[in-house]
């Protein structure tokens, strides 16, 4: 059992209540949200598509004294960063993760600007020194968006861009969406991208493809699909061409579905290279390169050496990043993890790959990137 | 050496497939006398590779998508089943890196006549694949 420091890389921190927002923004937008005083505020997330039955918290997360989950640090630190040894946490919002989802994309910049002075002044710098903030892009406006990682991206324990719904109706990898890689780049954040993001009515698109899930089932046993696409679409499209040092980081997106993508990517480029001729590489060794992904949630096999097995297959000891999604429903403790990994793979799932991603510490260079498929049948 | 037509039988930029001595052979005339020689095999999936598309290899001289140009230089076939491009030159694929390539063979043209060298002691003895 792994018994060393913890590195997190999802955890949900919420505000109380949306109020929180408000002394972060400035008054025109204030005003604008309060109604000038009136009864509802405007809301600074709109509804998810398809309820979870059970609610998307754990039930225990949420705080005596009232709040959403996510909302206390001293809970989070007793059910979290304490009992699991975490050394550092990546915050990751709570409803505020789909900051891109709000339609109207000027209020999107200012919650976003807002959400981040909130998130550095609560949780950072009056916070806990193991936790660490990723800055929230509402990405409807690049430039806009771009312009915050340089901001908000400044101080010192802000250590990601995080993506998640695609605010203009296209994958990530789209050229429209390349002024915030830049930034990125420039601030030497990597970019987070977190799954779930196109789960909201006001995107007026399906988050999965050939439609729309009825069902919560439907929909959380497809998130994965919308990260599969940002991926594809960035390596596509040359993103880490011409941000050769862009990080990548996706989130919550689970890990089994890593081989099947990569191993039809590199055959299907082999047909398509022509529409592509500007990729100098197979699509797998940019992922190997460029991206790492969160654990959560580890896909249940029905036997524990199968997901193994197939993780092997693509080194997933180095391309792995512990994640617990504290505090939703589908939370996947440290432990947990630990049972279900190889040994030999704890320290860098738990620690050391989240250590070389972020450049928290020197770390041990891993040996190249494995051989694209191989040319056989 | 095996005789397998004029040159005239062969228009510029394009692909012929031709019997010789029991092999399907693609012959390749590019520009001029440049004529290449490839077995009809793809090493993918076994498919008929020379009865694919040939043209030059489209290439990105600034890296990015802008701007896409063509490598005249290098005649490319593209796979009739998959799809699957390999230098006509050399056989190789033209993908980062390609290992695999389509098995070829010596040619040219001797007086008008294109030849093709597919006696065992001329032809490249390498596998048609690679491990």
């Amino acid at each position: 059992m792994y018994t060393g420091p913890v590195i997190d890389l999802d955890i949900h921190h919420d505000w109380r209540s949306p109020d929180e927002l408000l002394p972060y923004l400035s008054s025109g937008w204030r005003e604008y949200v309060t109604r000038s005083g009136g009864r509802q505020h405007i809301p600074f997330i709109p509804s998810e598509i398809h309820p979870n039955p059970g609610g998307v918290f754990r039930d225990d997360a949420f705080p005596a004294e009232g709040g959403a989950a996510g909302s206390s640090l001293e809970l989070m630190r007793e059910q979290l960063l304490d009992p699991y040894r975490v050394e550092r946490g990546l915050l990751t919002y709570g409803a505020g993760t789909y900051v891109a989802a709000i339609a109207n994309p000027y209020f999107a910049a200012e919650a976003a600007r807002a959400a981040n002075d909130w998130s550095i002044d609560r949780w950072l710098d009056d916070g806990d020194s193991r936790l660490y903030g990723t800055v929230l892009v509402a990405n409807q406006l690049p430039e806009e968006g771009a312009k915050e990682i340089r901001r908000a991206g400044a101080h010192p324990r802000m250590a990601a861009a995080l993506l998640a719904t695609n605010g203009i109706g296209k994958p990530f990898g789209h050229p429209l969406f390349h002024p915030i890689y830049e930034a990125a780049v420039e601030m030497d954040l990597p970019v987070a991208i977190h799954a779930a993001g196109e789960s909201f009515a006001s995107m007026r698109v399906s988050p999965v493809g050939s439609g729309v899930p009825s069902l919560y089932l439907e929909h959380h046993t497809l998130v994965p699909q919308g990260v599969m696409t940002h991926l594809v679409s960035m390596i596509v499209h040359g993103v880490f061409e011409r941000f050769p040092t862009l990080r990548v980081l996706l989130m919550e997106a689970g890990v089994a579905w890593i081989p099947a993508v990569l191993w039809r990517f590199d055959m299907d480029y082999r047909g398509l290279r022509r529409e592509t001729p500007w990729l100098r590489r197979h699509p797998s060794e940019y992922f190997y390169e460029h991206v790492r992904i969160t654990t959560q949630p580890l896909e249940l096999a029905p036997r524990r050496e199968q997901l193994i097995d197939l993780l092997r297959i693509v080194e997933a000891d180095r391309v792995l990043c512990f994640s617990s999604d504290y505090p939703h429903w589908d939370t996947d403790e440290a432990t947990y993890v630990a049972r279900h990994l190889p040994v030999e793979w704890h320290a860098k799932v738990f620690r050391e790959n989240a250590l070389e991603l972020f450049g928290w510490a020197d770390v041990r260079p891993e040996p190249a990137a494995p051989q694209a498929a191989a040319e056989t049948r | 050496m095996i005789e397998v037509g004029s040159l005239d039988d062969f228009p510029p930029r394009t692909v012929t497939v031709v019997p010789a001595a029991g092999v399907e052979v693609g012959i390749v005339r590019w520009d001029g006398d440049d004529v290449y020689a490839l077995r009809n095999v793809c090493p993918h999936a076994l498919g008929p590779v020379c009865a694919g598309r040939l043209g030059p290899k489209i290439v990105a001289p600034r890296g990015d998508p802008m701007g896409l140009d063509v490598d005249e230089s290098c005649p490319v076939i593209a796979c009739a089943w998959h799809g699957w491009e390999f230098d006509v030159r050399t056989g190789q694929a033209v993908w980062p890196d390609g290992r695999m390539r389509v098995k070829t063979y010596p040619a040219r043209v001797v007086r008008g006549r294109v030849v093709v060298a597919l006696d065992r002691t001329d032809v490249d003895p390498g596998p048609a694949v690679e491990p």
